[in-house]
């Protein structure tokens, strides 16, 4: 009787031990994870090739999401050559979708757009939203966008820059924000985190 | 297919960009710098490496490159120009998750024995609309502009966005 009942407190204590190793565990991501998870904020408008979106509809798949625009010649274009490179790493590919949201839609027009994001890559989606659904967005997914017009260079209407936010915005597939990465990651952590999230 | 689509779009863009000849500025190589250079020689002192101009599919194009200063004075490169296309000096700066564009029209000290870079990320050219190019186009020409030192001349590669990543620097 005393051996069963010290082989049943082993057996429960194996047990707890078990549960505790294999119960499921909190992913651990690069960036900074969003506790609790959060549904992501609602974002609709028109893809670069004329058609509806809306992040919704991308549930299923693991999304970044992040804003520029099509004027600014640094930084916008090397964030998506980044994806690109991205999608390519960790078998990612048609896992992952690549969401460029506009924040200048005066000059970015769904054309401008149809030009510039499937050069990088026809997968991407280009967003482009309408002035005041824009600046709706700011509070939800707690954006920067302010327009300056430098003191130097031509004077005109259409020479502005925009400064924005940078933030990567990762989603997982069932729509949720999980884990937000700076402007300066690298592909190989935006790739990391993505990989962790497909794992759910 | 995709690269095949990268490389048809970057054709486009060179295409589309026209045929004009960059005009010969008055510091090409080999001529003496304008008369307002302090040292009309030092224009050859200044090594300038690694000059890049990055086509984005946007319609706009950003200059790269590096300049060494091995005198014994700092110079200060205030504008670069590309044929007849001005080439503004900007930077990129982060603030917090804030992407900010300033521009920079009092140009880049370039300190004496040292290296001024610009890079992607950073501070770096940018030339709105698109550049002056000959047709199909590999280099440019760039003419620089230093406070001491005079116009230089110098050729840069033409790249797409793809390559560029190679050489990112950014914070």
């Amino acid at each position: 009787m005393s051996w069963s009942g010290e082989a049943a407190k082993v057996a429960l204590i194996l047990t707890l031990a078990a549960g505790v190793a294999c119960g499921p565990a909190t992913p651990v991501f690069r960036g900074e994870a969003v506790e609790p998870p959060v549904a992501a904020p609602e974002l609709a408008g028109t893809n670069w090739d004329g058609e509806p979106f809306r992040l919704v509809d991308l549930q299923g798949k693991a999304v970044v999401v992040f804003f520029g625009y099509t004027y600014c010649p640094d930084v916008c274009p090397l964030t998506l050559a980044k994806m690109k490179q991205v999608r390519s790493m960790d078998g990612l590919g048609e896992r992952v979708e690549v969401v460029f949201v506009s924040v200048d839609p005066d000059r970015d027009t769904v054309e401008k757009l149809a030009a510039y994001v499937p050069a990088f890559d026809e997968g991407f989606y280009g967003v482009r939203l309408e002035k005041d659904e824009l600046l709706e967005l700011q509070d939800a997914w707690d954006l920067t966008i302010e327009y300056s017009q430098p003191k130097e260079g031509p004077n005109t209407d259409s020479y502005y820059y925009v400064d924005h936010t940078g933030t990567y915005f990762l989603i997982d597939p069932q729509g949720r924000l999980r884990v937000e990465l700076p402007p300066n990651a690298t592909p190989e952590t935006l790739a990391a985190d993505l990989a962790t999230l497909l794992k759910g | 297919m995709r690269s095949d689509l990268r490389a048809s779009m970057l054709l486009l863009l060179v295409l589309s960009m026209g045929c004009a000849r960059p005009e010969e500025p008055g510091g090409a190589p080999g001529e003496p710098a304008p008369p307002a250079a302090l040292e009309p020689a030092a224009a050859a002192e200044l090594v300038v490496e690694d000059a890049r101009l990055v086509l984005s599919p946007g319609g706009v194009a950003a200059v790269y490159l590096t300049v060494d200063n091995p005198t014994a004075a700092a110079d200060r490169l205030t504008a670069i120009q590309m044929g007849e296309t001005p080439v503004s000096l900007h930077a990129t700066r982060a603030e917090g998750t804030t992407m900010k564009m300033e521009a920079r029209p009092e140009g880049y000290e370039i300190p004496a024995g040292g290296r001024l870079e610009l890079a992607p990320g950073g501070r770096h050219g940018m030339a709105m609309g698109l550049p002056a190019m000959p047709e199909g186009s590999e280099r440019v020409e760039l003419v620089l502009t230093f406070e001491r030192a005079g116009s230089l001349t110098v050729e840069a590669r033409v790249e797409g966005v793809g390559q560029a990543m190679d050489h990112d620097h950014s914070p």
